[in-house]
């Protein structure tokens, strides 16, 4: 108790000093070169989101691409196949941005 | 979760739906390029380079597995054999072999091109089988005497047309892809009869004119897959049967025994480290003790003096 009573006394002074408002006294000035390792991460992130966004899009178009075409003859040789909610479209379960599985079900000669 | 029944979304990069409890009848894997994470597309570039792959191991495919049915009198027996058969585009046969190291083992590499030829297969094609009956079922023996079955199964007809262009390989099989790696699963492996698997590994079309051009092949593994139901592949004889059945055994008591000989020196050397350990745990025991048995003494020794003291007191 009494070392903390020690310490709130020794730091008193400090805080006191930080609540005060700082006088800037000079003009402040940023110029792009001192910030330019923040704009190059940002741009970076950006450039890695954007990348994330159109590869991932891509690989959708390529699954989707493939299932819509497909859809037709699967659902003619098997009896269940991938739907959606609303019974459109098709059913691909993903597994991160590349990797996909679609489940069909019911045929003959085939394992149930 | 979303409000529609069957679909489950989870944060970010994960969509399950489902349609069907019956999970296993067929299902088509895509595996694509790492588009979305160009970090690893750099990992597959570099590691690529490095290993000197003949084929990007981060490329676009789609694998579609058939499960087939296992007669009831052969899951009865428990110890049928279905065989392993494969066609492999040999751009694909390197890659192929490392991917599945274990069933492929079985199979022996037709090296006959003019045999292959007169079975109506293109020069691209690679053709590996574990028997040569399993050869002349799917593909029909050779020359004209064969080309009754070659109409009806249709393997040829699909793979010499376009549609051949988006096939890397054509599996069946009834062995695990890849050897056992414990002496349970070992023991378990050799016991149990494993699934009969149809496996087309596909390379995923751009355009959809592509993918039009590749559906003979999916309509190709459904017309196997009744060429083996309805006998259009004749079963195998019984000779054939025990043939690989015998191989099959020796390579299974091989594993098992490798498998019990790394386990055993791993269990040596754990059982060597335990008796060491045991050993110190004796030391200190005895240490104990005889602190135990010192101190006693001290003890005895004082509250003799005490007595002693008290005594003259």
């Amino acid at each position: 108790m009494a070392a903390a009573v020690a310490a709130q006394s020794l730091y008193a002074d400090v805080l006191a000093w930080s609540r005060e408002p700082i006088a800037i006294t000079s003009k402040v000035s940023v110029t792009p070169y001192e910030v330019r390792g923040e704009v190059i991460v940002l741009f970076a992130g950006l450039a890695f989101w954007l990348v994330h966004l159109v590869g991932k899009s891509t690989n959708r178009r390529l699954a989707h691409n493939w299932v819509r075409e497909a859809m037709p003859l699967i659902e003619k040789e098997f009896a269940t196949t991938a739907k959606d909610g609303q019974g459109k479209g098709e059913l691909l379960l993903w597994n991160g941005g590349d990797e996909a599985v679609l489940y069909a079900s019911g045929r003959r000669s085939v394992e149930r | 979760m979303s409000d529609e029944p069957n679909r489950i979304q989870r944060p970010n990069h994960t969509l399950i739906s489902f349609s069907s409890s019956r999970s296993h009848s067929m299902h088509a894997h895509f595996s694509l390029t790492p588009r979305h994470d160009p970090l690893l597309y750099l990992y597959h570039f570099i590691s690529d380079i490095a290993l000197a792959t003949p084929l990007s191991s981060a490329r676009d495919t789609l694998t579609l597995t058939f499960q087939l049915p296992t007669p009831p009198a052969a899951a009865a027996a428990g110890s049928d054999v279905f065989g392993v058969f494969a066609i492999v585009d040999k751009r694909c046969l390197q890659s192929l072999r490392s991917a599945r190291p274990f069933d492929l083992s079985f199979a022996r590499l037709l090296e006959s091109n003019d045999e292959r030829e007169r079975r109506g297969l293109s020069q691209q094609w690679a053709v590996m089988s574990e028997n040569a009956e399993l050869t002349d079922g799917y593909l029909g023996e050779v020359g004209q005497k064969g080309d009754a079955r070659r109409n009806k199964v249709g393997i040829q007809t699909v793979l010499n047309s376009a549609a051949g262009e988006g096939l890397e390989s054509l599996i069946l099989t009834d062995v695990p892809q890849h050897r056992p790696d414990t002496v349970a699963a070992a023991t378990a492996a050799s016991t149990t009869q494993h699934a009969r698997l149809l496996i087309l590994n596909l390379r995923v079309p751009r355009s959809a004119a592509a993918v039009r051009a590749a559906l003979p092949l999916l309509l190709c593994a459904c017309n196997i897959a009744d060429a083996i139901d309805f006998n259009v592949v004749p079963p195998l004889t019984d000779r054939a049967k025990q043939k690989m059945r015998t191989a099959r055994q020796a390579v299974d008591a091989a594993v098992l025994k490798e498998l019990q000989e790394e386990e055993g020196v791993g269990t040596a050397a754990e059982e060597k480290a335990k008796s060491k350990r045991k050993d110190r745990g004796e030391m200190s025991d005895k240490e104990l003790a005889k602190r135990k048995e010192l101190e006693e003494k001290r003890a005895r020794r004082k509250a003799q003096g005490k007595m002693k003291v008290g005594g003259r007191g």
